[in-house]
């Protein structure tokens, strides 16, 4: 019963967001308007507030980021084994079939799910994990799609300027630094303001979860059934076992294992279908691993819960 | 004091962010028409289902809780009725200009302020006067409006029909009435959809007033100065203290006579800008009030909050 009340009101939430886009309860702008307000101001302000102030992390830095990432280029790479042995897909597409395998929606998913399952003290772990998942998905998906299709290092050396001028003006990522700067010198925010950065914080993860449920409605079911129940599978199951594996063979306690876990268990986001589009390959299946998986998700997700240590 | 900072500076301090997140494209145009969509058709509603499903109801005829309040409004509406002629408005334009000076803006900036100061203590009395204001006040502006213009062909009932079909389609009212039912039924929730509805009513408040900055975005100053400067002052000063004067004659609890004046003294709502726009009738000016009563309220709702009782 405790992980039904954590887990099903986060994904009644994405419902009613579909729902409500779907029943034109919600226009188009709604959808466009709520995310934005969503992560480029609620969410930042959620994460500086939890980080400056929040638990601090109870394990080494390096073992988190080595049982997520270990876990995520584990699954990178039996992904494109996959696309390449058993779908038999071109090499082309083997990056995009492998980002939707991995990319998972940390941000509008991940955090309201952790922050509702361990409260505050997952921050920590969270904005390790964040800090650097962007940038090490894209950065690293981006270089290898180049180096399939040959291109220059010119041209790779512009992408990458590129990604690190839109990694600066992240604002998660600016709230995430600026939190842990605030941590470390010794500050603390005046009442007055704290109560008004917490005003603004508690609206993050109901509108983070409405918002997702509105992009959801644009996402259909598609793909090809053998690539997208590879990928659906390799994200919500072979994922978050790969980085329990880790994560206890590392011995990290039980808040940092499971947000570790509960990140690797994440569906494919927005922004993973927005690669595939960019790139123009396995777009079909990247828009069918966001609604499938996040569908699935509340089952996979409900298990982990129940399962993990607390 | 420190009471009153608390409450209002993280209200006029959201309201500041919203401001500047708008104006200095920070967020896009998709955010100002976006986010209050989600605010009031899901989570200011179903944050005042929960509060005044929950809330316990005090002992005090709500007529009197009403009187007081829209006593004030009538009596202000009147007064910019005169000061309107004295200033060479048509009757008509009248209209919109007594709605601008009686219309509080007690959705975004009234709930949350008398919520977040005097608890949910005070959830019973802004229920009913929101669920009164704007039904009554438009009816009256629409009343105003035809007697002065005439009516035409179509008759009073043709123009009062679509505004009773905008309140009760109203998610706020909607929203406002089902928590009353609930209340009344002495209903409870179960726990998971209690759950699920106070994580979305936490979002209503901040979404509220980060709305209400993004918005003031496209009110501006502009308008005739005397015309915005009576408004403003009858707004701010002349209708929480007709409220108070009312509150206090009909003998009403302390509460009430807090939450009464604060709701009177909230500055201009945009709802007065709809009824301008609709009708064409001094747009300018009640964009203006808007523009200049929502910053000079931090100064005067501080003033009233430090004087009236706390919680």
């Amino acid at each position: 019963m405790a992980v039904a009340l954590v887990v099903v009101p986060v994904f009644a939430l994405i419902a009613l967001g579909y729902l409500s886009a779907r029943l034109r309860w919600l226009s188009d702008g709604a959808q466009k308007g709520l995310t934005e307000f969503s992560a480029t101001i609620a969410i930042p302000a959620l994460l500086f507030r939890t980080v400056s102030s929040g638990v601090p992390l109870q394990a080494s830095p390096l073992h988190v980021w080595a049982a997520f990432f270990g876990a995520l280029v584990v699954t990178w790479l039996t992904a494109m084994l996959i696309a390449r042995f058993v779908l038999r897909r071109p090499v082309i597409d083997h990056t995009s079939i492998a980002m939707t395998s991995t990319y998972g929606n940390t941000v509008m998913l991940g955090i309201p799910l952790c922050l509702s399952v361990y409260g505050d003290a997952a921050a920590a772990p969270i904005a390790i994990i964040l800090s650097i998942h962007t940038a090490i998905l894209w950065g690293g998906a981006t270089l290898q799609h180049q180096w399939l299709l040959r291109s220059s290092a010119t041209q790779r050396g512009v992408l990458i300027l590129s990604i690190l001028k839109d990694l600066i003006r992240n604002p998660l990522i600016a709230a995430i630094v600026l939190g842990v700067l605030w941590r470390l010198s010794g500050f603390s925010l005046p009442a007055v303001a704290d109560r008004s950065l917490a005003l603004v914080a508690q609206a993050g993860i109901p509108t983070a979860l409405v918002a997702l449920g509105t992009t959801l409605s644009g996402f259909a079911i598609t793909g090809q059934l053998p690539t997208l129940a590879s990928v659906v599978a390799l994200k919500l199951i072979a994922m978050p076992l790969v980085a329990f594996g880790l994560g206890a063979w590392l011995g990290l306690p039980p808040v940092p294992l499971g947000v570790v876990v509960l990140f690797a268990a994440m569906p494919a986001g927005a922004n993973a279908y927005l690669f595939a589009a960019r790139v123009d390959r396995a777009v079909h299946s990247a828009s069918g691993a966001v609604a499938l998986g996040t569908a699935l998700a509340l089952a996979t997700v409900s298990a982990l819960v129940a399962w993990l240590p607390r | 004091m420190s009471a009153v900072i608390d409450t209002i500076v993280p209200v006029f301090g959201l309201i500041a962010l919203g401001y500047l997140a708008g104006w200095s494209d920070y967020v896009s145009d998709a955010a100002t028409k976006g986010l209050p969509e989600f605010v009031f058709r899901i989570a200011m509603p179903l944050m005042l289902f929960r509060t005044i499903g929950q809330a316990r109801f005090p002992e005090v005829p709500p007529t009197r809780v009403l009187a007081a309040f829209l006593g004030a409004a009538v009596g202000v509406w009147l007064i910019m009725a005169v000061a309107a002629y004295l200033l060479r408005r048509s009757q008509a334009d009248a209209a919109s200009l007594s709605m601008g000076a009686t219309f509080s803006n007690s959705v975004m900036l009234g709930i949350p302020i008398s919520l977040s100061h005097f608890g949910p203590e005070a959830a019973p009395y802004v229920a009913l006067i929101v669920l009164t204001d704007t039904p009554f006040l438009w009816l009256l502006a629409t009343t105003h409006l035809a007697l002065s213009e005439g009516t035409g062909e179509k008759g009073l009932a043709a123009l009062f029909k679509p505004i009773v079909y905008r309140l009760v389609t109203n998610p706020i009212i909607v929203g406002c009435s089902a928590g009353l039912a609930w209340n009344l039924l002495g209903l409870s929730m179960p726990p998971l959809a209690d759950r699920m509805v106070s994580m979305l009513a936490a979002a209503a408040i901040p979404g509220a007033l980060v709305t209400m900055g993004l918005a003031l975005n496209s009110y501006s100053l502009t308008g005739q100065g005397a015309v915005v400067l009576v408004m403003t002052v009858l707004k701010l000063l002349l209708m929480p203290a007709l409220a108070y004067a009312f509150a206090i004659a009909l003998g009403l609890p302390a509460t009430a006579v807090a939450v009464v004046t604060l709701l009177a003294a909230m500055p201009v709502g945009g709802n007065a800008y709809l009824f301008a726009a609709a009708y064409k009738r001094e747009e300018a000016a009640v964009s203006g009030a808007i523009a200049l009563s929502t910053p000079l309220a931090l100064a005067t709702l501080a003033l009233l909050l430090l004087w009236l009782p706390g919680r």
